[in-house]
């Protein structure tokens, strides 16, 4: 048996070393491959959503290479995302493929359902045994996050431009590499020191980005056109709201909870819309807009799929939030097709514009009307 | 306009508006009950027209589909008329079915895309995540109506709740005649029920002298039915309703064609297309298939060459095999 997963962002780095703990046979799909997102894009419906796209030329670029069975995490939920698990089945069956589906429900999991679909995968490990490599997935998936968020405040203030991108550079090949929890983990130390050795400038104030928006979008740099690292190298510090540890926080880590609280990001979207649900991420869009225009920030991008229901709904929210805050927050729009040179000027403009401002240090802002 | 303090004001004189786009195709009846049998004066917005439809485009966000920027103008030929706009977060209307997630936030959409306007007053119908709900934003609702909250409840358990699932059929579509062939238009009732946003698709089938059928001419149950396989997981409504429709159309033996009317962008449509085409292609009978997208573009002359292409293939089909 040999299992292929789809990619989101730097999850396979964690999920990669999880499989070899447990000793599971898989195919990991080319990471951050155009030809997986151009098989994708040919396989599916004209109007999807990029993310689905990209899931499905993952799992075809995995069954290509030999893989016999399909891993994927689905969800309930308002959008889209919901039936992401049946759509890719009927595609790939219509194709001519021959597996085996395993198809969690991460907003209902529950023991006995991981048990039975898990079960004929995991060569029959012991419960202990799988508890404790779970537990040390999360917390190598922790870990790698944290070294991203370390890669973003390091690059905008490097010396030498392009050091932190080879620092990334090698620990992704390294970890690419790396067989089971320990050589991964050592990957991230060995990248932390070397991130920690790169000559920057403290004087430097970077202007403040926050990045809000769709979460596979956010947390994957191949399909956001590697926007972090592009900002960063335009010397501006990001902030992303949204990665994959923050995702197992909100569904796990608070699903022990006795007491659920509600986020600060949904109590301070409360203010544009009297709800906490709009489906997919689209109330922590706002939210996290609402207070990052309060926390200093000095702009906001959010970053959708093109047709993204719930996004659609947020961004119609966030000129409100730009026009009270006076904060600048600008949309981009993201279907695969995305000409990447376009791309670029723009976020150099809004970089350009922001230090502009910075420089004037006269406040952008609307004068504020009581608007509702 | 009223304010919220001003909840002294005899209610007869209270208008409430209901703009007449997406989930009222449906449930405007209900909903007009209900605030008549509460004593409030009901004015509707009416068809939508180029005006109200172009209105609604100035107010809205690019990415926002056709259906929402015609609903905003809509609520916006209704600001001035009304004392309050009524706009509900018509999330899901029964267990393990749910609607667009635009639905979630659109009384807030609109209260923002109005700027102020207009007073939008709203109801939580989330029958699938939190039923819930409902008492509550009804509370709310009677609060600013100025009316006791027991009877708002009472209403809406007597003439919404029931009303929600039932069979609706806003545009009678003819009976069949011996003969006659039928093109099904498979669709959301707010894009194929409105003549500006499908832009005629049902009058132009019927002058040229077919029969049109919709999912919404078959019955609710049989729509459930014939959808089946969905009912487990919770699935999009007017998924459930096309593809279910579009089964059972599948089996009349005089339909010579199908025709798929969605608006640009939607994300609703685009999981639910691919599912009833594959179902459709997947049948033993060959039945032709059309897809038609719409924005707020008003180039009829590509639309209609079009169809008169799909319905001269379909002629010519049927004459073969006569």
């Amino acid at each position: 048996m040999k299992l292929t997963f789809p990619h989101m962002g730097n999850t396979y780095i964690s999920l990669k070393a999880f499989l070899d703990n447990l000793g599971i046979d898989y195919c990991l799909p080319p990471v951050n491959s155009r030809a997986s997102l151009e098989l994708g894009m040919a396989n599916s419906p004209e109007s999807m959503c990029l993310p689905f796209k990209k899931v499905l030329g993952d799992l075809i670029q995995g069954l290509n290479e030999g893989a016999d069975t399909v891993f994927f995490g689905s969800s309930r939920g308002q959008c889209r995302f919901s039936q992401y698990g049946d759509l890719l089945q009927g595609i790939l069956l219509g194709m001519g493929y021959k597996f085996n589906y395993i198809n969690l429900n991460f907003g209902s999991i529950t023991y006995g359902d991981v048990r039975e679909k898990l079960g004929p995968v995991l060569n029959g490990a012991g419960k202990a045994r799988v508890f404790s490599a779970v537990s040390k997935a999360v917390s190598t998936m922790f870990e790698v996050d944290s070294l991203y968020a370390h890669a973003r405040r390091v690059r905008c203030r490097e010396v030498c431009k392009g050091e932190t991108d080879r620092a990334m550079f090698i620990f992704e090949r390294e970890a690419k590499a790396a067989h089971g929890f320990r050589q991964t983990r050592s990957a991230v130390r060995r990248a932390e020191s070397a991130l920690s050795k790169i000559r920057t400038d403290s004087r430097l104030h970077p202007v403040k980005i926050g990045l809000v928006g769709e979460i596979f979008i956010l947390s994957d740099p191949f399909t956001n056109l590697e926007t972090e690292k592009k900002l960063g190298s335009m010397g501006a510090m990001v902030f992303n709201s949204m990665s994959t540890s923050e995702w197992m926080k909100k569904h796990f880590v608070r699903a022990l909870l006795p007491l659920k609280p509600e986020g600060r990001a949904v109590k301070a979207a409360q203010k544009y819309m009297h709800t906490d649900y709009i489906g997919g991420h689209g109330i922590y869009t706002i939210g996290n807009a609402e207070l990052m225009s309060h926390g200093k920030m000095d702009g906001i991008i959010q970053l959708c799929p093109f047709t993204c229901m719930p996004e659609t709904t947020a961004k119609s929210v966030l000129g409100e939030i730009q026009y009270r805050n006076g904060t600048p927050i600008m949309t981009l729009i993201l279907d695969g097709t995305t000409a990447e040179a376009g791309y670029v000027t723009r976020l150099e403009a809004f970089v350009d514009m922001l230090k502009m401002e910075r420089e004037s240090q006269q406040p952008f802002k609307h004068t504020p009307k009581a608007a509702l | 306009m009223r304010s919220d303090t001003d909840v002294t004001k005899p209610l007869e004189t209270v208008t409430v508006g209901i703009p007449e786009g997406l989930m009222f195709f449906e449930q405007k009846t209900l909903w007009k009950n209900f605030f008549e049998r509460l004593g409030c004066r009901v004015i509707c917005s009416g068809c939508t027209t180029r005006d109200i439809l172009n209105s609604g485009i100035s107010l809205c966000c690019n990415e926002t589909c056709l259906p929402v920027k015609a609903f905003a103008g809509h609520a916006l030929s209704l600001c001035g008329k009304a004392d309050y706009i009524f706009i509900p977060r018509c999330a899901s209307v029964c267990p393990h079915e749910k609607s667009c997630p635009k639905f979630c936030g659109l009384p807030d959409e609109m209260r923002i895309s109005l700027k102020g306007r207009a007073d939008i007053i709203s109801a939580d119908i989330d029958y699938n995540r939190n039923p819930q709900k409902t008492r509550k934003s009804l509370a709310s609702l009677s609060g600013r109506l100025g009316i006791p909250c027991k009877a708002a409840e009472l209403v809406f358990n007597g003439c919404v709740k029931p009303g929600l699932t039932a069979d609706i059929s806003p545009n009678a579509s003819g009976s069949m005649r011996l003969g006659v062939p039928v093109v099904a238009v498979l669709g959301h009732p707010y894009i194929i029920f409105d003549s500006l946003l499908s832009m005629g698709l049902i009058d132009k089938l019927r002058n040229a002298g077919y029969c049109v059928l919709t999912p919404y001419d078959v019955r609710r149950s049989v729509r459930r039915k014939y959808a089946g396989r969905f009912l487990s997981t919770s699935f999009f409504e007017t998924g459930l309703d096309i593809v279910g429709g579009a089964k059972a159309l599948y089996g009349l033996p005089q339909l010579a064609g199908m025709v798929y009317i969605s608006p640009f962008s939607c994300g609703v449509d685009s999981v639910v297309m691919e599912l009833t085409e594959r179902i459709i292609m997947r049948g033993p009978r060959h039945i032709p298939f059309l897809k038609l997208t719409v924005d707020e573009h008003s180039g009829e002359a590509g639309f209609n060459t079009r169809i008169e292409a799909f319905l001269d293939m379909i002629s010519g089909a049927r004459r073969e095999s006569v």
